[in-house]
């Protein structure tokens, strides 16, 4: 049980976060949202880019079951969380 | 003077003269252009409490300073009337060709009033007027009179056009212009109630910069970054991938907005149409970013954008896509908004599941019934008759338990944010002067960013609804597309920047500031000596009694007593009075007396 301990969670892309990564949905263990990034991001060098913080904040909002936007990375993760990537830009 | 003319042409139609009115150079700098310019003139031109489609009504063209000059996305102009929707000041943007051909007309702005004897084309060279007679045009949809207009006049003309919607006064026809349209309010009735079916421009006289070097330069590291990660997903994907993240969220209107989300909603999403479809992308005129995405249906390219798909689709709980491209086609050609379309017959459909209205057909769901009324509308037959009318009137024909699910705000059909879900933008469709809006308001910016929850508006919130609507209001003024909002690491010092290259002002970012709030508090000002009441800033019944039930996300409820909180601090932030009128002191601070007094 090499992950024992570790929480297992579901990352849903939306918009160009699903586009760069040509996935849905990405199964994963992490036991913060820095550590969840981190792997997305190591699985998906072309989201890379659409995390960087810019002055005017990344491109991407990260968003726990749907609540909150997260500003927080330090947030804990646990069993089942569904962590959902979308585009920062709202507007139509 | 550089980067404007300082004037603007008057047109009355009914004589067939045109005549040059100068605009101050302290105008100028304190309305800047487009939107802001407008409202000024419409507070002088328009007469009091004039009906929207009085002949004598004015119907604005505004350009910018920007407009004409390397910056991209700046090929943008500005209509401006009284809504014949809501009785209130309107105002709508377009791009491309039609504002660098108009500002070099010669005016900042062309205010046409009057109506010709029959229907006409308005033409405007270099400042010149003539009415071109267009007997064969009437009738004909956009793509058609367009095509015509070219044929006729050859390529140095640009025109702005209505289709049957606009002749048949439909309150929520649009103007249109190279498949762009000046979409919301009904402004293609005001323009068809002066039976003008086009205004058609050209011109030679261009603007000086100030600074020709530094205005280069700017353009250049402008357009570097809009091909950068602020602006990918216009370009990657388009509008059209707002629908399955607002699906998620559990924010998408859905069958008249009794729901947050569809069941079927990835069949209608952006990201299926690009996996499933063949897409191209396009640009307006001198725009590096290229947000069009034209997609190839079974009836032929159609460009789609997200506030169309959610009214045609989910607000009809409708998840068909070769019905909602073919709808948003049809309301293409016929001149009709997407958005005051799908929601009028959306509610029409409510109405009919609960009685209140007989047409069999019309049901959530129904793409036949869809397209049918889509037909009916432009045309104003039978049931189309009323709902030409928009979802406000044909409420108050059918009675109380009908207005009170009525998706409206001042007469304007809200777009594609449920406000229970995302309540700083229920903070902005309440307030905006033009009505439920999106993009003059922008608070949806607040509500997709951590600095909100998006599910309980606070009084705090009033603050974010304000930055955005300040910034929009700059950027609808200078002109330049909110889809380059994110490229700018400090957007006053910027866009001051800009504006100094361009007109040599010694302008600032503080003054830009205080321009944004004189320009809200000039619409709000235009609405008050209209009629307008404190009872107008609020959201249809519906919005306070019946939480969005939970789907995807957890479900949202909005009370009034919220909404009023929400309310009073934007009223306070603003420097307006507690019931939302605007004190005399504050006239002074925004130098705006000189404006109220002529």
């Amino acid at each position: 049980m090499p992950h024992s301990g570790v929480p297992e969670i579901i990352v849903e892309f939306y918009a160009l976060a699903r586009r760069r990564a040509g996935l849905k949905e990405m199964p994963l263990r992490a036991a913060t949202v820095a550590e969840a990034v981190h792997e997305i991001t190591r699985r998906c060098p072309r989201l890379r880019e659409l995390f960087l913080q810019k002055p005017n904040g990344p491109s991407v909002l990260i968003s726990l079951n749907a609540g909150p936007f997260l500003t927080d990375w330090n947030t804990t993760l646990s069993d089942g969380d569904r962590l959902v990537i979308l585009s920062a830009d709202a507007g139509g | 003077m550089h980067g404007i003319h300082g004037r603007y042409l008057r047109v009355d139609v009914t004589q067939t003269q045109a005549t040059f009115h100068p605009i101050p150079e302290s105008v100028a700098r304190r309305f800047l252009g487009g939107v802001g310019l407008a409202t000024w003139l419409l507070y002088r031109e328009a007469p009091v409490q004039i009906d929207p489609l009085d002949a004598q009504a004015p119907l604005i063209f505004a350009f910018s300073p920007l407009v004409g000059t390397p910056l991209t996305t700046s090929a943008k102009f500005a209509v401006v009337a009284k809504s014949p929707l809501t009785n209130r000041l309107n105002d709508a943007l377009a791009s491309s060709h039609f504002a660098l051909a108009g500002k070099r007309s010669g005016a900042d702005a062309i205010v046409i009033t009057g109506q010709a004897a029959r229907p006409s084309v308005l033409m405007i060279e270099d400042g010149k007027i003539t009415l071109e007679p267009a007997e064969d045009l009437w009738g004909l949809e956009i793509p058609d009179a367009q095509a015509r207009l070219r044929q006729r006049l050859g390529p140095a003309f640009h025109f702005a056009v209505i289709g049957p919607a606009g002749e048949h006064l439909v309150r929520f026809a649009t103007i249109s212009h190279d498949r762009r349209h000046a979409g919301r309010g009904g402004l293609g009735a005001v323009l068809g109630s002066k039976r003008l079916k086009a205004v058609a421009v050209h011109g030679t006289q261009r603007c000086t910069l100030a600074d020709p070097a530094g205005v280069v330069a700017a353009a250049r590291s402008l357009s570097e970054r809009s091909f950068g990660p602020a602006t990918a997903k216009y370009r990657e994907l388009g509008t059209i991938a707002n629908l399955l993240t607002l699906n998620r969220l559990n924010a998408l209107p859905t069958r008249n907005f009794q729901q947050g989300q569809l069941a079927d909603a990835l069949h209608i999403a952006g990201e299926a149409l690009h996996e499933q479809q063949t897409v191209t992308r396009e640009s307006c005129a001198a725009c590096t970013i290229g947000c069009e995405h034209i997609v190839a249906s079974s009836q032929g390219p159609v460009r789609i954008e997200y506030e169309t798909l959610f009214a045609l689709g989910s607000l009809c709980g409708l998840a068909d896509p070769d019905i909602v491209l073919r709808a948003a086609q049809r309301c293409d050609a016929l001149g009709l908004d997407t958005i005051s379309t799908g929601a009028t017959i959306a509610f029409a459909m409510e109405c009919v599941e609960r009685g209140l209205l007989t047409s069999p057909d019309l049901r959530f769901g129904r793409g036949d019934a869809l397209l049918a009324a889509i037909e009916q509308i432009a045309s104003r037959s039978n049931l189309g008759d009323w709902l030409a009318e928009g979802t406000k009137r044909l409420a108050e024909r059918l009675g109380d338990e009908a207005l009170s699910f009525a998706p409206q705000v001042k007469g304007l059909e809200i777009p594609g944010y449920d406000p229970r879900a995302m309540q700083t933008m229920a903070l902005g469709f309440a307030v905006n002067s033009r009505g439920a809006d999106h993009n003059r308001s922008s608070a949806y910016e607040a509500d997709f960013s951590p600095h909100v929850d998006r599910r309980f508006g606070r009084p705090e919130s009033a603050r974010w609804a304000i930055e955005t609507e300040d910034k929009a209001t700059i950027m609808d003024s200078l002109i330049l597309c909110k889809f380059l909002r994110g490229v700018f690491e400090d957007f006053y010092r910027e866009s001051a920047s800009l504006l100094r290259g361009v007109t040599g002002w010694d302008v600032t970012a503080e003054e830009l500031r205080l321009t944004a709030r004189r320009i809200v508090t000039a619409k709000k000002l235009y609405n008050i000596r209209e009629g307008w009441t404190p009872a107008e800033d609020t959201l249809p019944e519906r919005f306070f009694t019946q939480p969005l039930p939970d789907g995807l996300a957890p479900g949202a409820s909005l009370t009034r007593d919220r909404l009023e909180a929400m309310k009073s601090a934007y009223y306070q932030e603003r420097g307006w009075d507690p019931k939302g009128f605007v004190p005399a002191d504050l006239l002074q601070t925004l130098q705006l007396t000189d404006m109220v007094a002529q």
